[in-house]
């Protein structure tokens, strides 16, 4: 009679069994999955704002030689092609003074990456603080 | 009977548990495609609105930008990641359509000039990504640069 029992309660229990292991199983592996996007979005914001700094470095270049104008050009282009990401918020842009002929221009960005805007939200609920670095150097041939 | 019964159960956890697997694996795999061609798109505009914002060689002058030849490059530095994907190259100072007017697998790129600024879009959705719920998987990226301007 006990064995009977037994035998009759083995596939209940591994159904119990199954069902925690797909429970455990099925969580980790969308925290993996997410985890895995989380990292791609980190790397994906620092390539926008090295992109729209080296961009701020080069539009700083073009300004006219000695004009404060460089440092309004540079901010234009770095605000103008940061604001078009949701989750990257552009904080300040450093640098970026008066381009001297011969003389490179150095520029700072620094932005907010905020996870709560993507669905990585779930694994990383953060706003990480990003920055890119840029130099640039007018041409040799420019006039002013 | 009660065997047969253990292994169909089996089979039945190993469907389900090789599904879930599979759905984890290739959104992993659709979002590393979407990142190599947002991290191709963030190249080409840049490099587009770097062509744009220099000024044009011909008789319009060095003042000018140069929005026509904008787009194609831009367009060649996208096309080898956008595999099955239509990638209009609009018009000089033709903006693109907004996101849901563009069909899945259509990628519009467009150069327009607002004041002395210049911005050269790319917008669409890659035909390459494999939609996830929850995810969006289209593009809608723009570098925007100062012109370049020359005094006599």
């Amino acid at each position: 009679m006990s064995s009977l029992t037994q035998r009759s309660s083995r596939p209940w229990r591994q159904q119990g069994q199954a069902l925690l292991e797909t429970a455990i199983t099925l969580p980790l592996m969308l925290l993996l999955l997410l985890g895995f996007l989380a990292v791609l979005v980190r790397v994906e914001a620092q390539i926008e704002l090295d992109t729209a700094t080296s961009l701020a470095a080069a539009a700083a270049v073009s300004a006219p030689v000695g004009s404060s104008l460089s440092s309004d050009y540079a901010t234009r282009t770095w605000v103008g092609t940061l604001r078009q990401s949701s989750y990257l918020k552009p904080t300040r842009l450093e640098g970026c003074g008066t381009y001297q002929p011969d003389q490179p221009v150095t520029c700072r960005g620094l932005a907010t990456l905020d996870y709560r805007q993507t669905p990585m939200a779930l694994v990383v609920p953060i706003s990480l603080a990003i920055d890119s670095t840029a130099t640039a150097r007018g041409s040799r041939y420019r006039s002013r | 009977m009660q065997r047969e019964q253990l292994r169909g159960q089996a089979m039945v956890e190993f469907s389900l548990v090789v599904g879930l697997f599979l759905i984890c694996l290739l959104g992993a795999v659709s979002a590393s495609v979407y990142t190599v061609q947002r991290s191709a798109a963030i190249t080409g505009v840049a490099a587009g609105a770097r062509i744009a914002a220099g000024g044009t060689t011909g008789e319009a002058g060095a003042n000018t930008p140069d929005l026509a030849d904008a787009t194609p490059a831009v367009g060649r530095i996208i096309a080898p990641v956008m595999a099955g994907t239509h990638i209009n190259q609009l018009k000089p100072s033709q903006n693109c359509r907004p996101t849901p007017a563009i069909p899945r697998g259509d990628i519009d790129i467009c150069a327009t000039q607002t004041g002395d600024m210049v911005t050269v879009r790319l917008r669409g959705k890659p035909a390459a990504a494999l939609p996830i719920p929850g995810l969006d998987w289209s593009l809608d990226l723009a570098a925007q640069v100062h012109a370049v301007t020359f005094e006599p």
